[in-house]
């Protein structure tokens, strides 16, 4: 059997009967996180963009993009969706188990069209929820076959390339595929893929709006090949292994076969991280760190620090120092991935917020920010060899004082998860601005209920704004 | 690193140079001879499109299609259901591509060198053009510089077989370079152009498995290109919308050419713009089979019509051709005994074993339907053929060598090195109305092909492209 059949396999065999209540719970936790960060990136330049764009394409009216409630195609509805989750730099990151130290990148941008094809199948919650757990699993299966996030980034890739072949099979399940359509969807998908380049975060690039349609691109085609298959439609069924395949091809090799279709009960779901800032998850620790000197500290005002030392992973210098392209972003994109940029707003706003207005145009030019910037000092602590964002601040005031925090496992790590109120919380932060307080509750309850829906158009009717209150 | 940083940025990235070339076209600057050559490359384009439009995977792309709905602002071949342009492209290119007769680059009149098929460029460029109701002279132009980019994008990797050995099929290059074309078009901004290409160029795929010797090949092959055109379409509409993306997607770091090219593209290359134009040097299929195995095509017809040969009275065919044909179209495993048309049109023994039994290779494409390729005659005629490859010393394209041994005795042999339709053995312009003719028959009337052809001679004449697009529809 291939490895696209075996896979196809596992995705049709899963059901919700296979699912603990811890990790039925874990997923309405993921979709709740998920849509925060839809919300926060609503209002975004790329996402106001991408509304305006589906409107003129057009096309079924069968999935909700968040908030406006304007009806389209499915394919339409993760690009569009997907793409806010993606510019609010907050979605959630897995690892390799609890202490695991190796990234597998970010599941929940899955979600988006999860829920545009489950809407437009009628699907109920609990199917639903399935396919939210295999989403998170079988991404995260590729990632650890491949050697993490990084390795696919040594290729030249973003992580995001493991949609290609992941998002037909869990999509084509609530399409209700046969094993053999699956197979197909999977060879056409994932035949194409070639992308993201790492070009589009790489620390020594310009970041540009591109880098929120990673996954949501991705996820487009990928439907399309699954709307394709329905048809029947054709693809090779040894796309990875085959010559000059996905493994060949994209990642010299170096997948390790037997590991991608090794089934597992541990549901990797709970292994992934969540983000209590939305920054680049590298840059959680510092964030909180900065905050909690500056809390027990009040006088600690911009004016009076004279120098900050951040102590960090020689790969966050790398990612997200680089003075040429971080220091001093001219972008969102890039503010949300600057350790420098990041701090600063810390220090002179003492929080930072999932409404973003924190990264608008102004604010990336504030000359406050920049003579914050001025006095931070990056610094590589190469004797760190463990892969989690440990981060050591230092603030040191102009008479001379200087306060330390060291932070290893920052809120929202497996090991230091976000409580139902934060990220009830996290959810308010991102989402006041557009929607009341009862519409925010009603949210958390249909979540709450989410595997008791018959139909989770019930869910992503929700979502929409009623501008009449 | 950063020295090498700011000394492109004086130039231009390199997708600012190539947008600026794009913009700076104008049909005024086209000698008549490549406005000819144009005209005859949409008439090819346009008999592929049509003899594809029946097949199974353009009937399930023109399923899809049909649900996804969609502004009615381009016209689907042959149907004539009206769809988004990204939709059309797709449609429209799948269609040209299963056929299989799509056309050739080489690098200059005797290049041996081969460069993809350029002609794909042209149901994305169609479909554009005509939600814009642009003229038929920039409608040329658009041509002429999509030829002119996917050649010099191939030309600065080392050709398709280079971008092969890195695991890729050469569309690949069409991510960079529709979204300028079609941009163009669109009246995208410079760089919106260069946000176009910047957004498309991180996502243009096409993984060698698509087509290789040792695997069966699927209707997935006929989405290679025009899944590109989709995205670069998709990805014009963003920039146009204000989507910015990556100006450095070539030289970038993780770039297209570090990470797909592996470094080795010559971007001064791409860059260069050239004298003359690469539309010029393209070779048109008279069969529908792979390129390479048009010599022994174009050599086992002759020998089979000139001395009446039965096929029972054959003892064996012995194809003297290339290394690559060995390798890419002769895999006993895959390509002997194809059980796909994909696989069938690139395999040297089912394609030889056609040309003797049925003397001909027909534009229909009934040839290569599953019944065919079950046939038991197709079968004990492959085991009587034998491939073998001999290096060529000689320069410029090397020939193929067919011997075909009689039970009696006699052997007759032919030898091939440009088959009609290469650049340097042109069809003429008779010879391509009735490649046209071959596909379209069964589906057009005689006036309607008339029509046709008619208003493709006048494409510079015309006003809106769409007045073109209409002649594509069946009555």
């Amino acid at each position: 059997m291939t490895i696209s059949h075996q896979l196809a396999r596992e995705t049709l065999d899963l059901t919700f009967d296979h699912l603990p209540a811890a990790i039925v719970h874990e997923a309405k936790r993921r979709v709740l996180d998920t849509l925060a960060c839809a919300l926060g990136g609503y209002d975004s330049p790329p996402s106001r963009m991408l509304q305006r764009l589906i409107e003129t394409l057009g096309g079924p009216a069968e999935s909700t993009v968040y908030v406006s409630g304007l009806r389209t195609s499915c394919m339409n509805a993760a690009l569009v969706n997907g793409a806010m989750v993606r510019f609010t730099e907050a979605m959630d990151m897995s690892i390799d188990g609890t202490h695991g130290t190796t990234r597998l990148g970010h599941p929940a941008e899955i979600i988006p069209s999860i829920l545009a094809v489950a809407e437009r199948q009628h699907s109920t919650g609990k199917d639903t929820i399935v396919a939210v757990v295999l989403g998170y699993q079988l991404l995260d299966r590729i990632s650890l076959a491949a050697g993490g996030s990084r390795a696919i980034v040594s290729h030249g890739w973003k992580q995001e390339i493991r949609a290609a072949p992941i998002v037909p099979l869990v999509v084509g399940k609530l399409m209700g595929l046969t094993e053999q359509q699956l197979v197909n969807a999977v060879g056409i998908s994932g035949s194409y893929p070639a992308g993201p380049l790492g070009l589009l975060d790489h620390g020594s690039e310009e970041g540009t709006m591109a880098r929120n349609l990673r996954f949501p691109m991705i996820a487009h085609h990928a439907i399309l090949a699954t709307l394709m298959a329905e048809r029947g439609f054709e693809g090779p069924s040894r796309m990875f292994e085959g010559h000059d395949g996905f493994n060949e091809v994209v990642f010299r090799g170096q997948i390790d076969a037997a590991r991608l279709t090794q089934r597992s009960g541990d549901f990797t779901i709970v292994y992934a991280i969540m983000k209590a800032f939305p920054v680049n998850g590298r840059l959680q620790a510092q964030t909180e760190g900065l905050l909690r000197v500056l809390k027990e500290h009040p006088e600690l005002t911009p004016e009076r620090i004279a120098r900050v030392k951040i102590t960090v992973h020689p790969r966050v210098l790398a990612g997200m120092g680089n003075p040429a392209t971080r220091r001093y972003p001219n972008n969102k994109e890039t503010a949300d991935t600057s350790a420098y940029y990041a701090a600063a707003l810390a220090i002179v706003d003492r929080e930072i917020r999932f409404s973003l207005d924190q990264f608008t145009p102004e604010r990336l030019q504030d000359p406050r920010l920049r003579s914050v910037i001025d006095k931070i000092e990056l610094v590589p602590a190469d004797e760190w060899k463990h892969d989690h964002a440990t981060t050591e601040v230092e603030v040191t005031s102009i008479d001379g004082t200087t306060y330390r925090c060291r932070v290893e496992y920052p809120k929202g790590h497996v090991l230091n998860p976000l409580t139902k109120s934060e990220l009830e919380d996290k959810f308010r932060g991102a989402a006041a601005h557009l929607m009341s307080e009862g519409q925010i509750r009603e949210v958390f309850s249909v979540i709450e209920r989410l595997d008791e829906l018959d139909d989770i158009g019930e869910l992503t009717r929700t979502l929409v704004v009623r501008t009449a209150e | 690193m950063n020295g090498t940083d700011s000394g492109s940025r004086v130039e231009g990235t390199i997708s600012e140079q190539l947008a600026d070339e794009v913009l700076a076209l104008q049909f005024e600057d086209l000698p008549e001879a490549v406005v000819r050559e144009s005209k005859r490359r949409v008439l090819d384009t346009l008999a592929c499109a049509v003899g594809g439009y029946d097949s199974p995977p353009s009937r399930a792309i023109l399923q899809v299609i049909h649900r996804l709905g969609g502004p009615a602002e381009s016209t689907v071949c042959g149907g004539g259901s009206r769809t988004s342009s990204m939709n059309a492209a797709l449609a429209n290119g799948v269609m040209v591509r299963f056929t299989e007769a799509v056309d050739r680059a080489i690098e200059g009149p005797g290049g041996v060198t081969q460069h993809g098929h350029p002609c794909e460029v042209i149901p994305g460029i169609l479909a554009v053009a005509e939600a814009h109701h642009t003229t038929g002279r920039d409608v040329i132009v658009a041509i002429v510089l999509g030829y002119e980019l996917m050649s010099r994008l191939s030309y600065a990797v080392g050709g398709a077989q280079a971008l092969e050995k890195m695991g890729w099929k050469h569309e690949v290059r069409a991510g960079l370079v529709v979204p300028l074309v079609v941009g163009r078009l669109m009246g995208l901004t410079r760089d919106q152009m260069v946000n176009a290409a910047g957004i498309a160029g991180c996502y243009s795929g096409g993984l060698g498995l698509l087509d290789h010797g040792a695997e069966e090949v699927t209707m997935a092959r006929n989405l290679r290109f025009p899944y590109a055109a989709y995205q670069a379409i998709l990805a014009a509409s963003m920039a146009q919308q204000g989507l910015t993306g990556p100006s450095r997607v070539f030289e970038g770091h993780n770039g297209f050419v570090e990470v797909i090219c592996r470094g080795t593209m010559d971007l001064g290359r791409v860059t260069a713009r050239q004298g003359d134009f690469s539309i010029l040097h393209t070779s048109t299929k008279l069969y529908p089979v792979n390129g390479r195995l048009l010599p022994q095509t174009e050599a086992l017809l002759h020998l089979v019509t000139k001395h009446d040969i039965r096929p029972d009275d054959i003892a064996q065919v012995r194809i003297s051709t290339t290394p690559r044909v060995l390798e890419g179209m002769a895999n006993p495993a895959t390509h002997k005994y194809p059980k796909t048309k994909e696989t069938a049109d690139h395999s040297a023994y089912y394609v030889a074993a056609l040309a003797v039994l049925d003397r001909e290779i027909r534009l229909d494409l009934t040839q290569f339907s599953p019944e065919r390729l079950g046939d038991p005659q197709i079968r004990r005629m492959i085991d009587k053929i034998e491939l073998v490859a001999e290096a060529d010393p000689s320069p410029g394209q090397p020939p193929t060598v067919v011997e075909i041994s009689m039970t009696s005795g006699d052997v007759y042999h032919h030898t091939v090195r440009y088959p009609k339709g290469h650049v340097l053995n042109p069809l003429t312009d008779d010879e391509l109305r009735a490649k046209f003719t071959g596909f379209a028959s069964r589906l057009m009337s005689e006036s309607q092909m008339k029509a046709l052809m008619g208003s493709i001679d006048r494409l510079d004449e015309l006003e809106d492209i769409g007045k073109l697009m209409r002649f594509t529809v069946f009555h």
